[in-house]
């Protein structure tokens, strides 16, 4: 019988679709099928077309169903398209392609290199050994529907010749691990990375987030250890010589570990006989062995709670595997041989092993630009927005928000969208980029922290534009009416000869342009501009019109004008008239 | 201290704690109780003592207990002393190999073959020799000494290298030459022999283990090559011969390794626990498997691959040997010459060990019991 494996905590299980893509192709932006709840996902090296050797390879993942079947197969891109980098693998380095999978299930993480597949390092080398300022290490993420995200690259300064895995919380904020420089911390679409934990020398297999806590598993050192505050606190009583690049860290009885519900660990042990599967028990001291169970080369491990069983599934360079510890919550750990889910195809093989990413229904969506933790000037009346919306159904639409009014993004090339968004009324310090996408099964939001700079307009204000006098956020006093005046947009401008008749508003910009009218009628106008008068004859003896522009220096900030008819008049003209045609703002 | 000395230490004190937790499968030393005691009530001359290779004590041990359990009783009991104390692994302790018999435990064929030739005798008996025969995984050399032995061919073994996985080791065969720079520490990085990136970390065994040496013959190089080479490297370490745990877990490391033990300890063979430590035997030069499955007594062995000692790696095979006293008694020369009682039951004494077995054809090149 086989082993069902089965999510926990699963949101929705979305629409099943046994659509097998094809495995023998790689590209970009190759739309995915969402993932069904419970099936498991395998990091997959090599597109089967030739012997898999030292240099870059394509990367698939493979959604296999607890059954046994390939869902589908994914390709991770091989060229840079919509912000993404190329993510490939060495095709016969294993110890990469670790999957983690976000506490929450909704995200799984893995990395390669931002290679063309063929690439090598310098003179034929494996590409794990080219250097990292010229070829990036990446770090992808892959969500509920299958789109994949490799727009992150660790920096060369601090990455590692050999990358072998990440892990995120949110999409957004990510750990990343390999053979050297310890554990880093960045954040997606980020090429900047800081030490969280280790130093140059320490070389991680694995990172991931379970039962609260970061995990790694190192070579030769923090064997497996839980990783707080830049320190590692190894777990006690694991093998001396323990080499794993995947375990499962479970709560299964009142016991825990260094302050975490940590009791049980499920390991797929490398250095053991010819790689074992092995269960071990905390007892409130130390981690004590519950048994063991031969699974030559295995590699990864991920484990599911079902009750008082746990599934394990275990992969190998050629098989993914079930098992299933019945006895899950015991001590003991004897269970039946392994069942065979899926053999990899040839000149191919398999890494690490997760449990597909699932979540609620709705598009894919990834911020691009501005990166997270950036300074966003709101100066100007808007700031540009893009982010990546991809889905497996039509995008009805994307709405972007600062914090105020909210702009509905326009679709450009591939799967990026962009907006400018209006920055009125915000306040420089800590904001929040707000994304909602939308599709035909639901609204998918996603936000990312900034900080704002500068100082915004003020509600109300005039941005840049060209404006008719009668336009909204100019206030006319009594005694204006309206006359016709091409240039305006409306195609009407506004006229008064009352003493002291006002026209008011606030200006948001550098410059501010008053076309207003003169001819044999017309008297003279106060303009107050920031308090500061001016005064303006219209008196001609044609008919015409006359520009006053302000020009502000400094940042742009707002400025109020008002425009007031003085009731005077030049003793050649005839009447004190005040034509106002446009009101022009730049910025 | 520095990392060679630190590595030393810590490896030394890894073995300790996984040899005692192992202890209750291991059988070695005829008194598994008191690793270095003779068998329990007898005499010196109802004993026939050997020492010598670590690559197969456990298939002597073997031997040497269904030989003592024959009925009627034979004259003298067979007992095999392993290459390290087989509780603690600790080497060339004092070991009393019968009464009167305290000697230096041989950690190797090359020590064990020095040690016969000293002749030394009985304290309680002087005409009993405290060695009577060694366990030797070479051939006889030209040592004048050595002419005094009779080497009886056992069996076919090689040895090749070992690795834990391949997270930076080829999965593709490495070349004689590569291994030879690889083990005279010339080059470092294992993205210059075909694998990933990263440092290079050789394990080498006791100078007194003749897998060691014999591999390194097969390599083109010797042990004063390697010396001056890796002396002092910070990635050089010590470990045990064929035990996959003293690679510490290292992906990085690559061992010497001999291919029939690393077969025995996978095959479950009795007395012989699965010290693989997650290592696995290497190619070299070709494809050729190092180890290929074989049926016996319904049950299936992984033994070495005869074709993986032909060709372009026929240098890393060899054979193993049986070596007595060019005038041992003729009782024990029994035991091992062609058609006696080891090589009558070869397929039942060897194949669990992953040994292959030469078989008893006298007319072909090479056979069980063929004295040198």
């Amino acid at each position: 019988m086989r082993t069902r494996l089965r999510l926990v905590g699963a949101s929705l299980a979305l629409a099943a679709t046994a659509v097998t893509i094809p495995l023998l192709s790689s590209g970009e932006a190759t739309a995915a099928s969402s993932f069904s709840g419970g099936n498991l996902l395998v990091y997959r090296v090599g597109a089967g077309t030739a012997p898999l050797t030292n240099a870059a390879t394509a990367v698939f993942l493979d959604e296999i169903t607890p059954a046994g079947a390939v869902a589908q197969s994914i390709p991770v891109p091989t060229t840079a398209a919509d912000g993404n980098l190329p993510l490939t693998a060495s095709g016969l380095s294993r110890s990469e392609g670790v999957l983690s999978a976000s506490p929450d299930g909704r995200f799984v993480s893995f990395t390669g290199y931002a290679a063309a597949p063929g690439a090598t390092g310098p003179a034929g080398i494996s590409l794990t050994g080219s250097d990292p300022a010229s070829v990036a290490r990446v770090v992808g993420v892959v969500d509920k529907n299958g789109t994949i995200e490799t727009s992150t690259a660790l920096p060369g300064a601090s990455a590692p010749a050999i990358v072998r895995s990440a892990v995120t919380t949110d999409g957004e904020s990510l750990l990343a691990a390999g053979g050297d420089g310890g554990l880093l911390a960045t954040t997606r679409s980020s090429t900047a990375a800081t030490v969280s934990a280790g130093e140059a020398a320490t070389n991680l297999a694995t990172v991931s987030r379970q039962a609260g806590k970061v995990l790694v598993s190192g070579l030769l050192q923090h064997r497996l250890a839980i990783v707080e505050s830049g320190a590692f606190t190894d777990a006690p009583g694991l093998p001396s010589n323990l080499l794993t690049y995947g375990f499962a860290a479970l709560d299964l009885t009142s016991a825990g570990w260094a302050g975490s519900t940590i009791d049980t660990f499920y390991i797929a042990n490398a250095s053991n006989r010819a790689g074992t599967v092995e269960k071990w028990r905390f007892d409130g001291t130390t981690f004590v062995k519950s048994g063991d169970l031969d699974v030559a080369g295995v590699s990864g491990l991920v484990a599911d709670v079902e009750g008082s069983a746990v599934n394990l599934a275990v992969a190998t360079p050629t098989q993914v595997l079930a098992i299933s510890d019945t006895n899950g919550a015991g001590t003991g750990f004897s269970p039946a041989a392994p069942t065979v889910l899926e053999t990899a195809p040839t000149n191919t093989e398999y890494r690490g092993i997760a449990l597909a990413p699932t979540g609620d229904l709705g598009p894919s969506a990834f911020f691009r630009t501005p990166a997270a933790g950036s300074v966003v000037s709101i100066g100007a009346a808007t700031a540009p927005v893009s982010v990546y919306v991809a889905s497996p159904r039509a995008v009805s639409g994307v709405q972007i928000s600062l914090g105020g009014s909210p702009a509905a993004a326009t679709k450009g090339a591939g799967n990026i969208w962009t907006a400018n968004v209006p920055t009125q009324g915000l306040a420089a310090g800590a904001g929040t980029i707000t994304v909602t996408a939308t599709d035909t099964g639901g609204s998918t939001t996603i936000t990312r922290p900034v900080t704002y700079s500068g100082t915004s307009a003020p509600a109300g204000a005039l941005l840049a534009g060209t404006y008719s006098p009668r336009a909204k956020g100019i206030t006319a006093s009594k005694g204006w009416t309206a006359y016709a005046f091409a240039k305006s947009p409306d195609g009407k401008g506004l006229t008064s000869k009352t003493k002291n008749a006002k026209l008011a508003f606030t200006a948001y910009g550098k410059t501010v342009r008053l076309t207003l009218g003169t001819g044999p009628k017309n008297g003279r106008v106060t303009l107050i501009v920031d308090g500061k008068k001016t005064t303006v004859d219209l008196f001609k003896a044609k008919a015409g019109t006359v520009v006053r522009t302000f020009t502000f220096t400094g940042e742009v900030r707002a400025h109020t004008v008002q425009i007031v008819v003085a009731g005077t008049k030049a003793a050649k003209s005839k009447g004190t008239s005040v034509p106002v045609g446009l009101v022009q703002v730049t910025s | 201290m520095n990392r060679f000395l630190t590595r030393t230490v810590a490896a030394a004190a890894a073995i300790t704690t996984l040899s005692v937790a192992a202890a209750g499968v291991a059988s070695a030393d005829p008194d598994n109780a008191q690793p270095g005691t003779p068998p329990a009530g007898k005499t010196a001359s109802q004993i026939y003592a050997t020492v010598g290779a670590d690559a197969f004590a456990e298939l002597t041990s073997n031997i040497a207990t269904v030989y003592n359990a024959q009925t009627p009783a034979p004259t003298r009991v067979l007992a095999s002393y392993d290459a390290v104390n087989p509780t603690t692994a600790a080497a060339q302790e004092t070991i009393v190999t019968k009464p009167g018999c305290s000697i230096t435990r041989p950690n190797g064929a090359n020590a064990a073959i020095s040690a016969i030739t000293l002749n030394q005798k009985s304290t309680v008996d002087t005409n009993e020799f405290c060695i009577d025969w060694v366990r030797a995984s070479r051939a006889k050399g030209a040592a004048p000494a050595e002419q005094n032995l009779t080497f009886y061919a056992q069996s076919r073994d090689a040895v090749s290298y070992a690795v834990i996985g391949n997270a930076y080791a080829p999965t593709t065969p490495l070349t004689t030459a590569q291994l030879k720079d690889i083990f005279e520490c010339t080059v470092s990085d294992w993205s210059e022999v075909g694998g990933q990136a990263g440092e290079i970390h050789v394990y080498l065994p006791a100078a007194s283990a003749a897998t060691l040496t014999f591999f390194l013959q097969a390599l083109g190089t010797n042990l004063t090559n390697v010396n001056a080479g890796c002396a002092g490297l910070p990635r050089v370490y010590t470990n045990q011969q064929n035990d996959g745990r003293s690679l510490n877990g290292d992906p990085q490391g690559i061992a010497p390794y001999t291919v029939t033990k690393w077969a025995a300890q996978g095959n479950g063979a009795p007395g012989i626990p699965d010290y693989r430590g997650g290592a696995h035997i290497g190619t070299v030069n070709t494809d050729a498997a190092p180890t290929i499955a074989t049926t016996f007594g319904g049950r299936s062995y992984q033994v070495l691959n005869p074709a993986f000692t032909t060709g372009a790696s026929a240098s890393f095979g060899r054979l193993f040997f049986n070596a007595v006293r060019n005038d041992a008694p003729q009782e024990l020369k029994d035991l091992f010459k062609a058609g006696g009682y080891l090589c009558q039951n070869q397929d039942a004494f060897l194949v669990p060990f992953g040994n292959t077995p030469l078989g008893n054809d006298t007319t072909q090149s090479r056979f069980c019991g063929q004295a040198s």
